[in-house]
């Protein structure tokens, strides 16, 4: 391990001065909270501390700011090159929605592929950066800060587990609130959301919003209607259900997957066809 | 005509004719199809049969209204006498398929209003037209008589009586004459128009043509449902009375004198009123289906009493009845004893009906009888339509899918990724149904590029459904199955030709090892046939594929469109209906009856009843949970019991359409020798 860097009384009342404000503190406000200290002296303690990586510069909407960083976390960036910061700060900067590599060679302007997998290597191995997959592009990996919980669009939210679309989960809690619907006509969004939230049927947290999509998913399958009662959202069993079958899908033809391609005298022909074959079987 | 002129139809026409009328027939009707109108020597020339044959094939195919013939237009100063052209009537063919359905409806309709005998001349009627085309009066007793196994002179007078009944209700009509000007051929829409570089001769060339047509429709729209006079006169009234309706009746003297001539007029099945009821009833079942039976039998009611005000062949909703009348008319269908279900309180079922959602009713104030009530039947029909389409679509795409085409039909233009969160479904999926539904013609697709090289990668994709592709899809589809059916149906004859050649002659010894093979053959039989006619009533009403006929045919059965004339007509036929309703009642001989029972026993278990097969013609059939094969529940409906009694007609294959040639022709009707 590295030798513990010492650190002045000035530059120890900085750090001590940062931890009171996590989010930031503008140069004005940290140069009234160090009185009777010089500039000099002020300028030499921050530029040792950021050389060290125990400050870091944010941009604001006020201008620029400084914030601490801890001796443990500072260990993490010691021995960093400029190139690795570079990388690691497009990291940051892509937020929880990540970064691919592609992107990220674009945005740093370094070319070369290896180089960039031997940074995020190097600061994947230091538990700076993590990477994911996200359910759009299964085979990419985004990268985004260690810390950082990936976004909704990356996980496709309550109905994916493990990047894998959960057709049960979707289809119980589909069931669950038809079966509401039905028990309890012209119910609202409210009512449906306390209603699974009481059953406890998912360790998941569905929020209104969730909930709402699922009702959605059931208009467009025609089981329920939406109705709109004094300026709200109702839902009821549709009075016109789909119907399952009709004359037409229930003869082969009409959930044929071939039908255009069949022909009186051609390979697939209704005298040949094997899905009437076994329709006649008896 | 032009609408459904598709390679599909045209083959399930000729399919049909093949099956009904035999080879030759079969062979002139495809070239018809195939080429349009021809004349008798082009005919010859490029179809190659005998000029006897020819003859005869073009009178069977007229007798049984395949075709028509018209005159063709001449060019003025012309000295050569009029040439005549064979048109295939495609919809007439197809609609061959529905004589079951025809029959059927007479028989519930005349239930109702009319004693057991009356119901079975009228059956008797139509039955004897759908099997020969057109009839004269005097060939019609004589196939009832037939029929009822009485003699001619008992049963004329209550045929006359039934006759003038269906004429009245349009469901009989007079045939066209074989010397109507050839309708001008449909303009396909995508065609350029044509204004310029046409010189003012033959502009005034088109306009006299043109009139000429016009008047031709108007002269047999006017006549297509006048009875004549020596069907009026002989109904058991005073000849005072009967002077006295012919006043009212404003014919003139000429038309009757040509009533009275010796040309005797041909009547023949008109399907377009069938085509309407079978409309009227989709709509009360549809209104049943999403309200109560209550709220369809308002509904019925309103489409009885208002159904002589309407004007033409689809109309978009019903004429406007107060609450005073809609009791009025649920009291007499009651009364009539028609099937409809009992309402305790009108006027709360009414008042439902203003409150409907789906507007497939609607209600307007301000009428002098106060609330008027009407049925939407464009939104019925268009209601029952999308339910087909979604049901559809659900059967091919399975639910996903279906969510998919409804969040598209709903919200309008779509990308492919707030599909797939709108419908939540897996990425995969949904693009994988995307496709498939864009391939099978359910879906569009636009592309918008970003950039000028259009590279996938930077254009967008949005999705869209288009109802009317999706229903002018579908509806091919549905052509193109009934046509694969029927061909199965005949696949399955010709692979056992001799074994139903035995069980048609009535031979009822057949070998232990052939009994599997009956069953087989029986049960495939009654599959594809219940099967096939199903799809035909589905295609009737609820697909786009059933416009049979265009409204401006149909107005001419009123003469002009005028109002006036139409309640004129209208108050004609009410009156016609209530003056030979009060005529006496009918004379039943036992021995008629005894016939009767006879027969109706012979149906139920003698080998006849194979070809009575109707009994077939509602099965329930219910999806398997992994793939999409069937199981089928044959079903007791005693209206099928009743189609087997009533002596419905089986589609392909059946024994009097296995007639030799010439005895078809022997019993041709047709005035064409103008022609020949």
């Amino acid at each position: 391990m590295a030798p513990k860097t010492e650190l002045s009384p000035l530059e120890e009342r900085i750090l001590k001065v940062l931890r009171g404000h996590p989010e930031g503190l503008a140069d004005e406000d940290l140069n009234e909270k160090l009185e009777g200290t010089t500039s000099e002296g002020r300028v030499e303690a921050i530029n040792k501390l950021l050389s060290i990586h125990r400050l870091s510069i944010l941009q604001t909407s006020a201008g620029l700011a400084y914030k601490g960083i801890e001796a443990d976390e500072a260990l993490r960036f010691k021995g960093l090159t400029q190139d690795d910061h570079l990388v690691y700060q497009a990291i940051k900067d892509a937020g929880n929605k990540g970064i691919w590599t592609k992107e990220l060679r674009y945005k740093t302007g370094l070319q070369q592929q290896q180089q960039v997998t031997k940074i995020l290597k190097n600061l994947e191995q230091r538990s700076l950066v993590k990477s994911v997959k996200g359910i759009m592009h299964a085979s990419r990996k985004l990268y985004m800060l260690y810390e950082l919980q990936p976004a909704k669009e990356l996980t496709g939210g309550a109905w994916y587990n493990k990047n894998n679309f959960d057709k049960e989960f979707v289809d119980v809690i589909q069931r669950l609130t038809y079966k509401f619907i039905q028990d309890f006509p012209e119910s609202s969004l409210d009512e449906i959301v306390n209603f699974l939230q009481e059953k406890q049927v998912s360790t998941e947290v569905l929020d209104a919003k969730d909930i709402a999509s699922i009702v959605r998913t059931l208009d467009f399958e025609g089981k329920i209607e939406i109705v709109d009662r004094d300026d709200v959202d109702v839902f009821r069993p549709a009075l016109l259900a789909i119907p399952e079958t009709n004359p037409f899908t229930s003869v082969p033809c009409g959930v044929c997957p071939v039908i255009s391609e069949c022909t009186p005298s051609g390979p697939i022909s209704p005298a040949t066809c094997v899905y009437f074959q076994k329709w006649l079987e008896f | 005509m032009a609408e459904l002129v598709h390679p599909e139809a045209c083959q399930l026409a000729t399919l049909i004719v093949e099956e009904q009328l035999g080879p030759i027939c079969k062979e002139i009707c495809a070239l018809l199809l195939r080429k349009g109108y021809q004349t008798l020597f082009e005919l010859a020339k490029t179809s190659g049969c005998p000029r006897a044959e020819l003859y005869d094939a073009l009178l069977v195919l007229t007798q049984h209204n395949c075709i028509q013939p018209f005159v063709l237009e001449q060019e003025e100063g012309a000295k050569t006498s009029p040439q005549t052209v064979f048109q295939p009537d495609l919809l007439a063919i197809l609609h061959r398929l529905r004589s079951a359905r025809c029959l059927l409806h007479i028989a519930d309709t005349w239930k109702g209003t009319n004693g057991q005998d009356e119901t079975k001349i009228a059956e008797a009627i139509v039955e004897g037209l759908l099997e020969n085309g057109r009839l004269t009066s005097q060939q019609i007793y004589r196939n009832v008589a037939g029929k009822l196994g009485c003699a001619v002179d008992d049963s004329t007078k209550a045929t006359k009586k039934l006759l003038c009944q269906l004429i009245s209700s349009h469901y009989v009509e007079r045939a066209p004459p074989a010397n109507l000007t050839l309708p001008k051929p449909a303009i396909h829409p995508d065609a350029m128009a044509k204004g310029r570089g046409i010189s003012a001769v033959a502009k005034a060339q088109e306009e006299q043509a043109a009139n000429l047509r016009r008047l031709d429709k108007v002269s047999y729209g006017r006549d297509r449902f006048r009875i004549p006079s020596d069907l009026r006169l002989d109904d058991g009234h005073s000849a005072a009375e009967s002077a006295l309706k012919r006043q009212k009746l404003s014919h003139s003297a000429s038309t009757e004198a040509l009533d009275m001539g010796t040309d005797p007029i041909l009547w023949r099945v008109c399907y377009e009123e069938f085509n309407r009821s079978f409309r009227h009833a989709a709509c009360i079942a549809m209104i049943s289906q999403a309200r109560d039976e209550e709220a369809a039998a308002i509904a019925s009611a309103i489409l009885t009493k208002t159904r002589h005000f309407e004007t033409r062949l689809k109309e978009q909703e019903s004429q406007p009845l107060s609450a005073a009348m809609i009791k009025a008319s649920l009291e007499e269908m009651m009364q009539s004893g028609e099937e409809v279900s009992p309402i305790h309180d009108v006027d709360a079922v009414l008042r439902e009906i203003e409150r409907d959602d789906l507007e497939m009713m609607t209600s307007s104030t301000g009428g002098p009888d106060g609330t008027m009530y009407q049925v939407q039947l464009d939104t019925c029909i268009n209601l029952a339509r999308l339910k087909t389409i979604e049901s559809i679509v659900g059967a091919r795409f399975g639910l996903l899918g279906l969510r998919i085409w409804r969040a598209l039909f709903l919200s309008g233009q779509l990308e492919q990724k707030t599909i797939q969160d709108m419908a939540i479904g897996d990425q995969k999926d949904t693009r994988q149904l995307l496709y498939g539904m864009l391939k099978g013609g359910f879906m569009a697709v636009t592309e918008i590029p970003k950039s000028a090289d259009r590279a996938a990668s930077r254009t967008f994709y949005t999705w869209r459904v288009r109802r009317d592709i999706v229903s002018e899809r579908i509806g091919l589809d549905m052509v193109h199955s009934m046509f694969n059916i029927a061909s199965r149906l005949h696949t399955e004859s010709l692979l056992n030709l001799e074994l139903v050649q035995q069980l048609e002659s009535g031979n009822t010894t057949i070998l232990k090892t052939h009994r599997q093979q009956v069953s087989h053959l029986t049960g495939a039989r009654d599959l594809l046939e219940s099967s096939l006619f199903r799809m035909d009533e589905l295609n009737s009403v609820r697909l786009p594929y059933d416009h049979p006929l265009t409204p401006e045919t149909y107005s001419g059965a009123y003469g002009n469109s005028t109002s006036a004339v139409e309640i004129a007509f209208s108050a004609r036929v009410v009156e016609q209906t209530e003056y030979l309703l009060a005529g006496p009642a009918l004379p039943t001989s036992p021995t008629a009856r005894q016939a009767s029972h006879k027969r109706k026993r012979q149906l139920e278990v003698g080998p006849g009843a194979r070809s009575h097969r109707l009994y077939t013609y509602l099965f329930l059939e219910t999806r398997q949970a992994g793939d999409q094969m069937r199981k089928r529940h044959a079903v007791n409906d005693p209206r099928l019991r009743a189609a087997r009694v009533n002596g419905a007609f089986d589609l392909l294959g059946a024994p009097r359409y296995n007639r030799p040639f010439q005895d078809i022709c022997l019993e041709t009707n047709v005035k064409v020798e103008v022609c020949l």
